[in-house]
Parts: structure tokens; C-alpha cells; sequence
């Protein structure tokens, strides 16, 4: 019988639930007895990343606050696609007032548990990149400068979705949304706009800012338990491929986030009180192309001279952002 | 009228099969109406699309109850969802299944149509065959266009090929498809021995959509990308929105004309939030910029301090409103609760009753704004309007700009001549600012009809003014309604009218300014006025039912308020002849919720007289509703 190698990360902290680990090792979501926060049911798409982000970083928040925790949604697809009522996918007490007010409402429910006496309840707030870095931007800074003790999660799928796709200011140079179509002379959003959130929570100097992907997952769940170990106001900021909205198979929700990761386009780092911390190092380093190919948001970049003269300018990036955050161990230690 | 509904699943075309249809329906010369039934279903889910044809316009806009032909496009629906809802006798179903209609398992909801009413067609397998994708509207239409006869398999092929324009393969993977379940249905038709309906003889043959270099042509297009049209051809200078649900495919369509070089020169500004779109809109016009946005519901309300400050200054700011419901509970669907809260605003406000009036009340907008110095909402309905599919007539560009003179501002930030803007007033002078606010809005009071009527002149349509009497002459009973649903509305009328009764409707276009005088010249002849709104102002009741009480002051009739269409329910013809029926007898309750469902109120009612903690009312109600709560009517 042929046997199958098995190779080193398999087994290492890069496989998601790894049943060969110690039980303690074991990520939240291997554990029969998880909180299954959003249950399984929901609308969202197949190959949904903001379903899967949420759903580790909600089970994770849940053991790290032993069950006890409120989350607070901004609108999106997050909260559309997990409340078609009757039924409801979430097994935690979960409100949604409006899309631009999540982490000022977060902030409420942090100070009534306060004046309760319940500094053992802890609260999530989240949204999508839109309700984070566009709309409740006011909401969230004004969140972090008072050091609230909330844990804001953004889940960035780069685009406004639950409307039909539209530019946010997440969204990356070239990417062709619905505002932004791939037509005229520059198709697809432009160059020299956007912002980066989790370097402007890091100028708040609050205690805990961190980024993740969907494909890192037991990161994302040690980067929840980690901000759980913080009072304060913390930021998680988490890449969720959107197969809708960025045109990709849903079944390579997964391999997608990975290449942002390994191409440095998006780079997974931790910062506390306005300094990083750690950074996670790309392990094959890749070319953009590579990311942008499976994607048809991308697609009038290809098989045209200004395409490559575009994805020249990604790469030039991505090359940034790995010199930027030592993401490339040989140049971290050079 | 021909009457038919499509059901599928969310991403399988359903609505691009309405549209499609109506499409075809529009090259054979005939008047086609399609929309969907909007919802926030993603993959996956039941969706439904409605299209009617006949060959006078179409009002009405209730969704299909009766449909003629049930297109099912996803036979794992027929147990699932209630498809057959208002299937009377000769209706007639097609359905995308590779089974005969016999093995699916349907006897007994179709043992009451007659024999032979059923037929399917192998869509799906057919799309992979041609498209290599199983996408089955395009085979469906195929298999309609032989079912019926109503349209012709070229017009269909015309229709998928003028839509997939872009996309050759596509195109003709789609016909390829409609061509081949054309051929096997016409079989099927055949072995049944049926004769397979030929189109009748007034259909022109293929017509061609007229067109003037200059932008002018009919055409058949979704209402938001009319007004898109329309409002460029305004040529804005300054564009800024932030999206939301029913507005998106406006903005959507006017960003690809700014990023295209279409419409030049124009700045469109992705801004970050509704705040933040009227504010960027306020300093472009002050520079003396034409501007347009557009929003809806919480968007309006979001931008609520800024409105109050556009109109304050006096800027001739034009916005669309694509109406839609305010929540909590969170509701993407139509009624008039955002337009409505701002209707003091300073804002004018004009509510469209079709496609074609939203797009040319635009053109009247930026006039009446530019002339008074006011801003002004164009207020049109969410979904029914800004979804629907109809035939609509562009203007010329050259045809606009005759109408629409270039932009002169009143004020205007410019270094040369520099300028204050926006000071503070106190005690000494607010009142005054006030009034002349107030004096403004009755100077567009006299504009509005005059602007009116001047587009009648310059473009041969008859569109927007203060009101428009419908049958109203020697009406004993007057309903008074604003957008869409006066379509609706005089389709009842008609019926109602043929039976003896002697109604009529009363549309008002301009709410702000209310024309206080129009409306009572045309109501005080009459014995009852049923006026019907989609808001609710919650602890009194009507909102526009005030406004026309004031309007009759000292004039003895009776007045009924009903509260109808709130949050997306649907107004049908149905509904309306009954109450019209109880109100013309008097037998009305001074507040009325049409279509109120008494037995889900009264069971909330008990759970909270029985327990302190008896949770979230919506959520409550929805659970007693169960899973399926979407009705078609
Ligand atoms: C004040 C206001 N403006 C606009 C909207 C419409 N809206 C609802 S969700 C949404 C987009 C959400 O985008 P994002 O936050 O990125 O979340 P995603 O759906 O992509 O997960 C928008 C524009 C709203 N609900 N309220
Ligand atoms: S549109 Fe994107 S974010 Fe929304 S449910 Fe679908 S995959 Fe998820
Ligand atoms: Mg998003």
C-alpha cells in the first residue's frame, strides 16, 4: 500500500484542528464541546471567508472568556447572513443596532457590565471592512482613544458586499467593484487611496492590535485568546476572502488568503501599545500574479501592457510591506 | 395582460429571465414590465421575478397572483415553496426538470389545471450542453417562447444578445440553449398533440430600438439605470454616494459613466459614509459645482444634520431618494418612513408615480433647485420603481442641455471674489432666514407646474407638477396616494368604475411644498377621501393625511387614513377594492392598516400581558410566522 508522507507542518501549528496534537494543543474548533457560536444554517455564500473568520474567532472569544460574552454587529453580510429570522445562527447573545455605530454601542454594552459589577463579561464588537474603516471609523476611534474595553474584529473582504459589491476604503488598488468597474483608461480602483486600519489603531497606542487570515486559523484563534488577556481597547484585523465579490472559486476561499499572505500583500503581524510585536514570516514567498489570477477582479490586469505595468506596481507592494514588517526571515535579519 | 412568474434560486438567473423576457416582449413592440421580488437572499435561496406584457403601458405593480405561465426554474422548490400560489385553472407551468411533468410528484397541485398544462424541459442539462454552465433562464425562455407563442425565438435570441453584448461566448452559449429548448418543447407539444401557437400577426418583427446620435432613443432598462441616464445627461459635475440598498444600481451605473470618460467633466467621490456624502456635496455645490447623490432609509436618516445645513444655505443640491423602510427591525423593502421623517427638512421633495416620471422629475429637479436655490429629493419607490424593467424614453443630451441651462449660483466660493458662507444668525435675524425659506418654497410652489409644463412642451411628455387627478371629475370618493402605487391604484379605479362606483385618485407629486390649494380645489367636491400612506407616524397615524386635512380646512367630508405597503407588503388590486368598497360605504375606521394581520398582533399582545420578560417583539412574531414567511401577495 502506497503510503502517504506526511510532512513536518501537517502536524505543526499551521494545520487547522490537528487530531495528532495533545488535546491541549488542539485548536478551539477541533473541541466537540466549542461554543459553536454561529451554528451552522446561516445564508452566506459556499466558500464565504467572513462565515469561517467569524466562526474561529467567535468559538475562540467564547473559551477565552469562559461563555461569557456579548457581540455587537455593525450591518453587512455578517449580520444579513447569520439573522434570517426565525432563525438565527448565533448561540451567543448578539444585538445589531446600525452599520455605522457597532463599536460606540460595543462601548455601551462594555460600561453597563461595568456599572454592573461584571468585569468577568467581555464584549465583541464587529463589522465588515465598510462598517469598520468607512462608516463607524468615528465610532472606532473615538472607541480606542478612550481605551474601552472592547474587542473590535473587522472582517475585511475589501469591499462593501452585503449591498452588491461597491469600493470601501479597504479596497486595494486595481480591484474592480461595482463603484470602481474595470473600464476607462485606470479600470478598478485606484492607486494612492485607502487606509491601512490596523497602522492607524496602532497610532491609538491601544494595548493589543493584531492582523490574521483565513488561512492561519489557528492563529486567528491565538491572536482572540491573546487580546482576551488584554483590558483595554484591541483590534483584530482579519482578511475573509469573499468568493462573491472578488470573483473567486469558493472553493479556493482558503488558498487565496494563504497567497495574500505569501505574497506579503497582506501582511500578518501583532503590535501592543503601538509597537509590533511579531510578524508572521512568509514561508514561499510568491508572485502577485499568482494571487490576482484567481480572481476576476482582477481580471482586466491580465494579457495587456498597462495590466502588467499595474501588477508591477502591486508587487512593489507587497515587496513593501514584507521589508516593512520583516516578513522574509533572510531580510528580517539582514 | 399576460401575467407570469418565475421561481428559482438565487444565483440561477431568476431575475435576468424576467428581465430577459421583457426584453424580448419590448423588440416585438410591446409594453413589458419585469422586477423582482427583492430580498436579501444570497446563493442558494428561493427567489422570485414577475414579468407582464400586454400591449397598452402597464400601471399596476402588485407582484404576479394570477400568473398565466409559472416558469419553475429549480424543481427542488416544487415541495419547498408555495410555486403554485394564485395558479387558477388555465395556467399553464413549465419547469426545468429532466423528467416528464408526470413523475414529479405534483398531482395534487396541478389535478386543477387542464390536461396538458404542464410541460417540462431538460433546461439545466440544456445550458451545460450550450453554455457548459447550469444556468437555465436563457433554455427556459426558449421553452416559454414555444409554450406560449407570446414572443418569438428571434426576439428571445435578440434580447439574450443584446444583454450579453460584452460577452459573445456567453451570448451565444445562451441562445444556443434557448434554440434547442424552443425545439424540444415545440416536440413535446407535438407528442401531446397540440398545436404549437404561432405569435399573433401584430407583432412588427423585430424592432429596432430608435436612436438619435445625440442619446435619444426607447429603450427597455431597469428604472435605476434610467434615472443613472438621466441624471448625467444633466451633466453633474460633482457625484458622491455611499451605497444602500435600493439606490446601489444608480450610483453603480453613474460611477462607470464618470470612470468610463462618458460623463465629463465629473468628479465621482466614493465618500465614507452618508455624513459624509452630503457634506462633500454641500462644499462642491457652495464651490459652485452641479451635485448629485443618492440614498436611502438609514442613509438618509444618517445624513439628517447635513440635509437640514444644504437647505439652510440655500444649495441646489438634487438627490435621489430610492425609498425604503426604516428599522429597527432592520427592513431593505419599500415604503415612504425615510423621505417621509425628513419632510421638513427645507428640502423640496417630489415623488414619482413611473420609471419615466423618476427620470424626468430629475431633469425638472436640477431647475427648480437651480432657480430657488433649494435642494430637492426626487423621491421614487425602492424595488418596485428602481428594479423594475420597463420601456422608458432617454432624452437627447442635446434635447437636456436646451432645457437645463448651465448651473449660475446664487453664492459661490471664489477667490476673486470672496464670500462668507454659513454664518452665524441669532435671535435678530433667524426668523427672517426662516420665512424667506419658507417664501422660497411657495416661490417653487408657482415654479413647479410652470417647469412642468415646459417639459411637455420641450419633450412631449406630461410628467411631475403639484397633483394629477385621475377620474376624479364627478368621484363621490377620492383616494389621495403618492408613487408607485397610484398605478395600482387606478387599475382598481377602472375596475371599480365599470362596477358604478364613482371614484377617483388624487397623486400628489410635490409633498414639499405642499400644494395646499391644488389639493383642495380637487377634494372639495367630493363626499370621502381615503388617503392611503406608506409611513406611519407612530402615536397619531398619517403623515400626508394631516397635510390634506389642512388643505380642507372648513370643508365637511369625511377623511380616512390608511396605512398601507409598509416595509416592503405588498398593495394588490385585491386588498384595494376591498377597502375601497368598505370606505365608499362609510364603514371605514378613521385608521386603517390594510392587510393588517390581526392574529399575529394579538398573540405578540398575549406574551406580553402574560410575561415581564417576553423578549424582542419582531423576532417573536417572526417565529410565530415560521420559516417561510415570504407570501407572493
Ligand atoms: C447608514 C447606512 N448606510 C448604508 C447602509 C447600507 N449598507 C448595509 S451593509 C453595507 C455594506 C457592508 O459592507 P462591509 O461593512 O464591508 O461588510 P460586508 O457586507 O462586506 O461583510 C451597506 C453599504 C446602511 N445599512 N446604513
Ligand atoms: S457576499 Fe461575500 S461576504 Fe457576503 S456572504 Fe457571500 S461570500 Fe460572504
Ligand atoms: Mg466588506
Amino acid at each position: 500500500m502506497a503510503v502517504q508522507p506526511i510532512k513536518f507542518y501537517q502536524t505543526g501549528s499551521f494545520a487547522v484542528g490537528n487530531r495528532l496534537l495533545d488535546p491541549d494543543q488542539r485548536s478551539v474548533q477541533s473541541d466537540a464541546d466549542r461554543a459553536n457560536s454561529i451554528s451552522s444554517g446561516h445564508r452566506a455564500c459556499q466558500g464565504c471567508g467572513e462565515a469561517l473568520g467569524a466562526r474561529y474567532a467567535l468559538d475562540a472569544a467564547m473559551r477565552a472568556t469562559n461563555g461569557q460574552l456579548i457581540a455587537v454587529n455593525a450591518t453587512g453580510c455578517l449580520e444579513v447572513f447569520s439573522t434570517p429570522f426565525p432563525e438565527t445562527s448565533w448561540r451567543i447573545p448578539w444585538i445589531h443596532s446600525l452599520f455605522g455605530n457597532a463599536p460606540a454601542v460595543a462601548t455601551g454594552v462594555a460600561a453597563a457590565m461595568r456599572a454592573k459589577g461584571r468585569p468577568d463579561v467581555r464584549v465583541v464588537g464587529q463589522g465588515g471592512d465598510g462598517g469598520t474603516v468607512d462608516i463607524g471609523f468615528a465610532c472606532l476611534s473615538g472607541m480606542f482613544e478612550r481605551n474601552d474595553d472592547v474587542l473590535y474584529i473587522c472582517y475585511d473582504n475589501e469591499a462593501y458586499m452585503n449591498t452588491g459589491v461597491q469600493r470601501s476604503g479597504a479596497t486595494p488598488p486595481a480591484a474592480r467593484t461595482n463603484t470602481t468597474p474595470a473600464v476607462g483608461p485606470e479600470p478598478g480602483n485606484v492607486f494612492g487611496q485607502g487606509k491601512n486600519a490596523p497602522l492607524i489603531a496602532m497610532a491609538h497606542e491601544i494595548p493589543y492590535v493584531a492582523t490574521a487570515t483565513v488561512a492561519g486559523l489557528r492563529d486567528l484563534e491565538y491572536k482572540v485568546r491573546r487580546a482576551m488577556e488584554f483590558r483595554g481597547a484591541r483590534y483584530l484585523h482579519v482578511l475573509v476572502p469573499c468568493p462573491l465579490g472578488w470573483g473567486s472559486a469558493s472553493c479556493d476561499t482558503i488558498k487565496i488568503a494563504r497567497l495574500a499572505e505569501q505574497t506579503g500583500l497582506f501582511p500578518v503581524f501583532e503590535a501592543e501599545h503601538g509597537e509590533v510585536v511579531s510578524s508572521t514570516p512568509i514561508r514561499k514567498r510568491v508572485p502577485v500574479q499568482e494571487y490576482l489570477k484567481l480572481q476576476a477582479r482582477y481580471a482586466h490586469l491580465f494579457g495587456t501592457p498597462y495590466g502588467a505595468e499595474v501588477i508591477t506596481r502591486l508587487q512593489a507592494r507587497a515587496d513593501r510591506n514584507i521589508a516593512r514588517f520583516g516578513l522574509l526571515e533572510t531580510e528580517a535579519a539582514s | 395582460m399576460f401575467e407570469v412568474r418565475f421561481h428559482g434560486r438565487g444565483g440561477q438567473g431568476t431575475v435576468t429571465a424576467a428581465e430577459l423576457l421583457s426584453a424580448a416582449a419590448f423588440i416585438e413592440g410591446m409594453h413589458a414590465q419585469a422586477f423582482p421580488s427583492f430580498g436579501s437572499e444570497r446563493t442558494g435561496a428561493p427567489v422570485m421575478s414577475f414579468c407582464r406584457i400586454d400591449d397598452a403601458p402597464i400601471r399596476s405593480r402588485e407582484p404576479v397572483i394570477r400568473p398565466d405561465v409559472l416558469v419553475i426554474q429549480d424543481p427542488t422548490l416544487l415541495h419547498q415553496v408555495n410555486v403554485f400560489e394564485g395558479a387558477e385553472a388555465d395556467c399553464r407551468l413549465l419547469i426545468n426538470s429532466g423528467r416528464p411533468a408526470a413523475d414529479l410528484n405534483i398531482g395534487e397541485f396541478t389535478g386543477g389545471l387542464r390536461p396538458g398544462s404542464v410541460l417540462t424541459v431538460p433546461a439545466t442539462e440544456l445550458a451545460m450542453q450550450h453554455l457548459g454552465r447550469p444556468v437555465p433562464s436563457a433554455a427556459l425562455l426558449g421553452g416559454f417562447a414555444a409554450l406560449t407563442g407570446l414572443v418569438r425565438l428571434e426576439s428571445v435570441v435578440a434580447a439574450i444578445e443584446a444583454r450579453f453584448a460584452s460577452r459573445p461566448d456567453v451570448a451565444a452559449g445562451n441562445a444556443g440553449a434557448a434554440r434547442a429548448a424552443f425545439d424540444y418543447v415545440t416536440d413535446e407539444l407535438a407528442g401531446l398533440g397540440i398545436t404549437p401557437p404561432v405569435p399573433s400577426a401584430h407583432h412588427d418583427g423585430g424592432r429596432v430600438i430608435r436612436a438619435s446620435q445625440d442619446g435619444a432613443r426607447v429603450v427597455q432598462i431597469e428604472g435605476s439605470a434610467g434615472v443613472a441616464e438621466a441624471v448625467a445627461r444633466c451633466r453633474p459635475e460633482v457625484i458622491c454616494a455611499y451605497p444602500i440598498s435600493p439606490q446601489t444600481h444608480i450610483v453603480e451605473a453613474l460611477s462607470r459613466q464618470v470612470k468610463s470618460g462618458q460623463l465629463t467633466p465629473c468628479e465621482f467621490v466614493n465618500v465614507e459614509s452618508e455624513f459624509a456624502a452630503m457634506s462633500v456635496a454641500i462644499g462642491a455645490s457652495a464651490a459652485g459645482a452641479r451635485s448629485y447623490t443618492a440614498t436611502a432609509s438609514q442613509g438618509l436618516l444618517y445624513m439628517t444634520e447635513p440635509l437640514y445645513n444644504a437647505s439652510g444655505l440655500g444649495l441646489p443640491i438634487v438627490m435621489t431618494v430610492a425609498n425604503r423602510a426604516i428599522g429597527a427591525p432592520i427592513n431593505i423593502w419599500n415604503d415612504h418612513s425615510d423621505a417621509m421623517s425628513q419632510r421638513d427638512c427645507g428640502w423640496i421633495q417630489l415623488y414619482a408615480e413611473t420609471n419615466q416620471e423618476a427620470m424626468d422629475l430629475h431633469i425638472q429637479a436640477y431647475r427648480v433647485a437651480e432657480e430657488v436655490s433649494l435642494p430637492v429629493m426626487v423621491c421614487m419607490d425602492g424595488f418596485i420603481l428602481t428594479h423594475a424593467h420597463e420601456r422608458l424614453e432617454l432624452p437627447g443630451a442635446s434635447q437636456v442641455d436646451a432645457f437645463l441651462p448651465p448651473f449660475e449660483p446664487r453664492q459661490i466660493l471664489d477667490p476673486s471674489d470672496p464670500v462668507s458662507i454659513g454664518a452665524m444668525v441669532g435671535p435678530e435675524a433667524f426668523t427672517e432666514v426662516r420665512f424667506l425659506a419658507h417664501a422660497r418654497q411657495l416661490q417653487a410652489l408657482e415654479l413647479i407646474p410652470q417647469v412642468a409644463a415646459e417639459f411637455a412642451a420641450h419633450f412631449g411628455r406630461d410628467s411631475g407638477g403639484l397633483v394629477r387627478g385621475y377620474r376624479t371629475e364627478d368621484a363621490e370618493t377620492i383616494v389621495v396616494a403618492l408613487g408607485s402605487v397610484l398605478g395600482t391604484i387606478k387599475d382598481t379605479i377602472d375596475e371599480l368604475r365599470d362596477g358604478g362606483m364613482k371614484i377617483g385618485v388624487l397623486g400628489i407629486t410635490s409633498f414639499r411644498p405642499f400644494p395646499l390649494d391644488a389639493v383642495r380645489a380637487a377634494l372639495s367636491g367630493c363626499q370621502r377621501v381615503v388617503v392611503l400612506e406608506k409611513a406611519l407616524a407612530v402615536g397619531i397615524g398619517g403623515i400626508v393625511s394631516e397635510n390634506v386635512r389642512m388643505a380642507l380646512s372648513g370643508v365637511d367630508l369625511h377623511g380616512y387614513t390608511v396605512i398601507a405597503g409598509l416595509g416592503g407588503r405588498a398593495i394588490t388590486r385585491d386588498s384595494l377594492r376591498r377597502l375601497f368598497q368598505v370606505a365608499a360605504k362609510d364603514e371605514l375606521e378613521p385608521l386603517t392598516f390594510l392587510d393588517l394581520d390581526t392574529v399575529l398582533v394579538g398573540r405578540e399582545l398575549a406574551r406580553v400581558a402574560a410575561n415581564r420578560q417576553s423578549g424582542p417583539a419582531a423576532e417573536n412574531m417572526l417565529r410565530d410566522l415560521g420559516v417561510v414567511a415570504s407570501r407572493i401577495g
